[in-house]
């Protein structure tokens, strides 16, 4: 595995496993169960991801903002990122809607947030491209916050069948329960 | 908190007279707004629901949007 991508996967995973066993407030502190609804840790999840890659958003939004200020970045390069956040941001927000006329998670809810989810990732990509990449603390916290929500929404939505999905459902079960 | 606010439409109505005063009113503003409705929420956390968490990711998203609208109408 490249070491970018290890990279990631190892901050996604722990993301996950500190979201359950209630680390950072965790899934418990985030998400308080509502009774007329029938439970679903996946889109439980998906909707604390999707949370902090809005969050993440904001941040490398105002990053941009003092890059441009301090003529770091052209404003031809900031309108470029500009572009690119708008299509992030609007991305989100579809994928945020859609998740929430979902009460469980099935192969074709996942099917279609995941369709929005790769426009979110390249939404990031034009970004990156653009020329926001790490080379200060201020956006390598800002690029980390949202790196860590697009693996975990990558994992998130990998199972492609429903066994899969009802694995991945269990385990979050289990490292919930294993947090009580 | 009012202070910001008024430096801010201070700054926008040096705009006035450029190509995009509204813009530059809504871009100085909604920062403003936006830190004020964040410390709301701080201020009221606590356990959300799926479907709150959902709908608060929408009223960021839609804050965010007018902020990123106004910069690329100022070529930003």
């Amino acid at each position: 595995m490249q070491p970018t991508k290890l990279r990631r996967a190892v901050i996604a995973i722990v993301l996950l496993s500190v979201m359950a066993t209630g680390g950072c407030g965790g899934l418990r502190g985030k998400v308080k169960q509502d009774p007329t609804r029938p439970p679903s840790l996946v889109l439980d999840n998906i909707a604390v991801q999707l949370d902090q890659a809005i969050d993440g958003a904001k941040a490398l939004r105002k990053v941009k903002e003092v890059l441009l200020a301090n003529g770091k970045i052209t404003k031809e390069k900031s309108h470029q990122m500009t572009l690119a956040l708008i299509k992030i941001d609007t991305s989100i927000s579809i994928a945020a809607k859609k998740t929430k006329t979902y009460d469980t998670f099935t192969l074709s809810a996942r099917d279609t947030i995941f369709q929005i989810f790769q426009d979110i990732e390249s939404g990031y990509r034009e970004l990156r491209a653009a020329g926001l990449v790490s080379g200060s603390a201020d956006v390598d916290r800002a690029l980390l916050i949202f790196d860590a929500a697009l693996e975990a929404l990558r994992i998130l939505l990998r199972p492609t069948t429903q066994a899969e999905i009802q694995q991945l459902e269990f385990r979050l079960m289990q490292e919930l329960k294993g947090a009580a | 908190m009012l202070k910001k606010i008024l430096d801010a439409i201070a700054a926008a109505s040096q705009l006035a007279g450029t190509a995009f005063p509204i813009a530059g009113l809504v871009g100085q503003l909604l920062p403003i707004l936006n830190e004020l409705v964040d410390g709301i929420v701080e201020r009221s956390k606590g356990e959300k629901t799926r479907a709150e968490i959902l709908d608060g990711i929408g009223i960021k998203a839609d804050s965010e949007l007018a902020i990123l609208m106004a910069s690329a109408a100022r070529g930003e």
